[in-house]
Formats: structure tokens, sequence, C-alpha cells
């Protein structure tokens, strides 16, 4: 519980903190300011997502193996 | 696929990335990675992100070599490149191609990111299809990823590949075709125009296609300092994930088009199609042609008689639903010597781009060594009036050897097609035809095929 409220907080905190980096220009494409407007905007709330999505398959794995381990059990009583 | 490339010769597609560009040299494709890139290619190797897309066999294939680079003041290294047997594009592939690309991308952009790196570009020319698999072509694409730093591939991915994607799934299968006209990929704005109403509904495309329209309208004249614009690490692998599952779920049934079930509806007899087989099979073992090009080859049926023999086959068709179903099968089977595409016969893809030379036509792409044109003839003369003499033209500038199937106009498929209009073919014989391509080519072979009478010709061309 108190690893999984570790991750929560460090999950919000990675998405409204901000960096300060100095940018290289390797890249030759223009982005355009419209497209990094844009990805910041949704950036949020797309992480956020992301990372609901990473702790839902995480749960879901924890209960697949609880799941078999109640089974087995059960297989050894009987 | 080339021709006189001694000497060294630059490629006139590969000009736009000052991290290095492919030349020829004495018949040889090679990379020069200029001084610029020097760090983000030392990353590449020494991080083992190149080995790693290697091995997944997503990355084309290179090796270091010690000779002088088409610009020597700038060289870092030379890299000699796998060559391809065909290079197509885009605006060639059917809906499943151009998904497995954008799908390719992603994956090579997520595993990029967990060794440090990132995509600068996501131009759907950076796919080629190697045995039927998408295979990313360009090594120089990567760069370090500083955390913080938003994408900045991601308008060229939402316009190559997100975008003509939704267009085909959700307004009409032939609007890959605008890559044609736009060589950046369709722009987001149009792409925004022609989406129907509901896709407002679904957030990805809410977000990536309409929002991303506006605010590219909204911004165009207005500066933001660039410091201000940030995103994490995680908000980038949402990002990734977002455009990921958007083309993972966008679908297209392959019918509803022209020539989707063509093969429910020929006039041969079992016994008629099958000594149309034979003597294609009989054809190729007397030729033993290193490639073949079938055009207007539907789903392919008679393209895997020469893939099935290990000959590298190239399977055209102008309908997209048959190509779709072709390349659908490709997958399935897992088949290697097999690549289906979209071609127009009477309209084949032109040169385009800048100086009209950086993706090239498909003349330029051939001649292929064998040239499979079954079934085809009456299609070209008749439904579109292009006389005798000029396919036969056509023909011999695009194979060495030809087999080719002339349908009669008492053919019941020939009546089909002039049933609603006047005859105007009178010089639409077998006469005709073999006086025709006997120009050009000369007769090897002929029989007609059982219960039918259709003939198929063995040719081979007079000139090249």
């Amino acid at each position: 519980m108190k690893q999984n409220s570790c991750l929560i907080e460090i999950a919000i905190l990675s998405t409204i903190l901000n960096f300060f980096f100095d940018q290289e220009a390797s890249a030759y494409l223009d982005p355009g300011t419209g497209s990094y407007v844009l990805q910041m905007l949704i950036a949020g709330l797309l992480g956020a997502l992301f990372f609901l999505k990473l702790l839902w398959k995480k749960i879901k794995a924890f209960l697949g193996n609880s799941f078999s381990k109640n089974n087995d059990e059960k297989r050894i009583e009987n | 696929m080339t021709k006189n490339v001694l000497k060294t010769k630059s490629i006139p597609g590969s000009f736009r990335d000052p991290s290095g560009f492919l030349f020829y040299k004495d018949g040889f494709l090679y990379r020069q990675v200029n001084t610029t890139y020097k760090d983000n290619y030392d990353l590449l190797i020494n991080s083992n992100l190149y080995k790693a897309l290697l091995d997944e066999k997503l990355l084309i294939n290179h090796e270091e070599i010690d000779t002088e680079g088409a610009e020597p003041d700038r060289v870092y290294k030379v890299l000699k490149v796998e060559l391809l047997p065909f290079i197509s594009y885009p605006y060639e592939w059917c809906f499943s191609q151009l998904k497995d690309a954008a799908l390719t991308t992603l994956k090579i952009q997520k595993i990029a990111l967990t060794y440090g790196m990132s995509l600068k570009d996501s131009s759907a020319y950076n796919i080629q299809f190697q045995k039927c698999k998408p295979i990313f072509i360009d090594t120089l694409s990567f760069e370090k990823y500083n955390e913080g730093k938003p994408w900045v591939a991601y308008q060229q991915f939402c316009q190559h590949f997100l975008a003509p994607l939704a267009l085909m799934s959700y307004k009409d299968i032939r609007l890959n075709q605008l890559f044609r006209i736009f060589i950046d990929g369709v722009p987001i704005d149009l792409a925004s125009t022609l989406l129907p109403l509901k896709t407002y509904l679904k957030f990805s495309l809410l977000s990536h296609i309409h929002l991303h329209a506006k605010s590219q309208d909204y911004y165009a004249d207005k500066a933001v300092e660039k410091n201000r614009l940030k995103i994490s690490r995680l908000s980038f692998l949402g990002l990734i994930d977002s455009l990921e599952t958007i083309i993972k779920n966008m679908k297209w049934e392959a019918k509803g088009t022209e020539w989707s079930d063509y093969y429910q509806d020929t006039n041969y007899t079992p016994s008629g199609f099958e000594h149309k087989r034979h003597i294609v099979i009989r054809y190729l073992e007397k030729s033993k042609p290193k490639s073949v090009w079938d055009v207007g080859s539907n789903v392919g049926i008679f393209s895997r008689i020469a893939s099935d023999m290990g000959i590298q086959t190239l399977s055209f068709d102008i309908d997209p639903a048959a190509v779709e179903k072709n390349y659908l099968k490709c997958v399935s089977q897992n088949e290697n010597n097999i690549l289906p595409l979209l071609a127009d016969l009477t309209n084949p893809s032109p040169s385009i781009g800048w100086e009209n030379e950086e993706r090239m036509s498909l003349l330029e792409r051939g001649p292929a060594d064998m040239l499979f044109a079954l079934a085809l003839i009456h299609h070209l003369a008749i439904s579109n009036n292009v006389p005798l003499n000029k396919i036969a033209k056509f023909l011999s500038r695009m194979c060495k050897t030809l087999i080719i199937e002339f349908i009669p106009k008492n053919d019941t498929q020939v009546q089909r097609l002039l049933t609603n209009r006047e005859d105007i073919f009178p010089d639409y014989t077998n006469n005709a035809f073999e006086s025709e391509f006997m120009r050009y080519f000369r007769i090897k072979d002929s029989e007609k095929i059982k219960d039918s009478e259709r003939i198929l010709y063995l040719m081979e061309n007079n000139e090249i």
C-alpha cells in the first residue's frame, strides 16, 4: 500500500513538474509550435491514463497470481 | 531495381536530414554518417539499441565500411546498407500495410526510449517491406532522449500515419492517395475537415487530429518560449501509448469495392482454371525469372505460383480490398516471397517530390524480369479505351519476359464490358494483338486455355 501511494505521488509530480534543460538542436524537422503546445496540453492526462493502465495491469497480474495460488491450495486440501 | 549505378551517385530522395544521406557507389548502397551525427550514432551503437532492433528484425542491416564518403569534408562513418529488392511507397500500400508500418514505428520508438533514445522523425517513407514485413530503413533517425522535451516527430507521425489511416477507416479507403499530392503526409487540418463528425466523440481522434489542427492554426503565427514546452517521460510514454491504442483499434473491412469478390465470378471451368495454372507453371519453369510482377493480380492466386517457387513476386492490383486480402494472407501464412501493392496501370505512380525525383515512378523501379498480364488486357483495351499498340509498347517498357492472356471479344467477360456501350473496337482481334505485340516481343509459346477461347502467351522482349 505504501509503495502504491508512493508511485501515485511520483506520477502526479512527474506530470506537473517542469524540468529545465537546455534542448539540443539535433533534430532537423520543424516540430510545429501548435503540435508542441498540444502535446503539453494533453500530456498530463495521457500520462495519468498511461499510469492507470500500468497500475491496472499490475493489479490484474497480482490478482491472477492470487487466484491461481488459491486454486492450488484448494486442490491440495481436496 | 538499379541500372547504371557505377561511380558515386546521390539518391534524390535523401537530402533533408543533415545527419547523413544515402548514395550509390559501384552498384552498392551506402549511407554517409556526417560528423554532426557522431554522438548520436555512437550512442545508437554503444547503448545496444542498434543490436536490439536488428535482433527483432526491425531495422535494416548495415556494416561500417572503410571507404571514402560521398562528401569527405564532413564524413564521420560510411555504412554499407542492405539493398532491398523493391522500394514501395505509402500510396501503394493497402490499409493494413500502412497500419503495420505505423505500429512498427511506434514499437521502435518504445524500444528506443528504453535505451535512452528517441525517433527524431517518423515519416512513412522510413518504412519499407522486407519479406512482406515492415522494416525501418533510416539508421540516422535516432537521437538522444532528453527528458522533458516533447516528441519532435509527433506532428509528422500524425500526418504520415494517424491522419491517412483515420481517413481510410472512417471516410474512404481511397484517401491514402493523398500521399501522392502531399509530400509530407496528409495535412492534419485537411484530415480534420474530411473526417466525419462522429470522430469528435473519440478522445484520441479529437485530440490528435481535431484539436491538433486547431492548435496548429492558432499558433501558426505565434512564438512560444521553448523552455515552457515540457512533457515528462511518463507523459511521453502516455502519448505513444495513446497513438498505439487508437491505431491498433482502427479497422477496415476488405469488401464493397469493385473487384473484392472477383474469384466468385469468373468464367473458367474448374479444369480450365487448372489448365491455366499449369501453363503458367510451365512458362515459369521454362524462363526461370529472378523476379515477377503480377499486374492486375487481384488476391494473388497466380502471383503465388511464382512466389511458391521461391521467386520474388510483386502482386499489384488497383482494388484496395483485393490488395488488403492478399496482404492479410501474406501475414497469416508468413509468406516471404510476395509483396502485394496497389497500382493503377492506366495511372501508375509518377515520380514526385523535390525536382520530381524524391520518389521514383513505378516504371523507374522496373523493369521486371517477368510480368504477368493475366485476365487484364480487355480491361485496358475495352474498359479504358487503350489501343493495343499502346498496351504493347507500355508492357515492353515494363519487363524482359511476359506471360499475357488474350481475352477475345466473344468471351463472356468482354461481352459484359460491352453491355451498355457501343462496340467501337473493330481492331480488338487476336491477329491484331499478335501483330502489335510482335513489334516489341518474340512469341516463344502460346496455348489456348481449356473450355475457353482465351489464349496464354509467353513472350520475350526484343529490346531489353
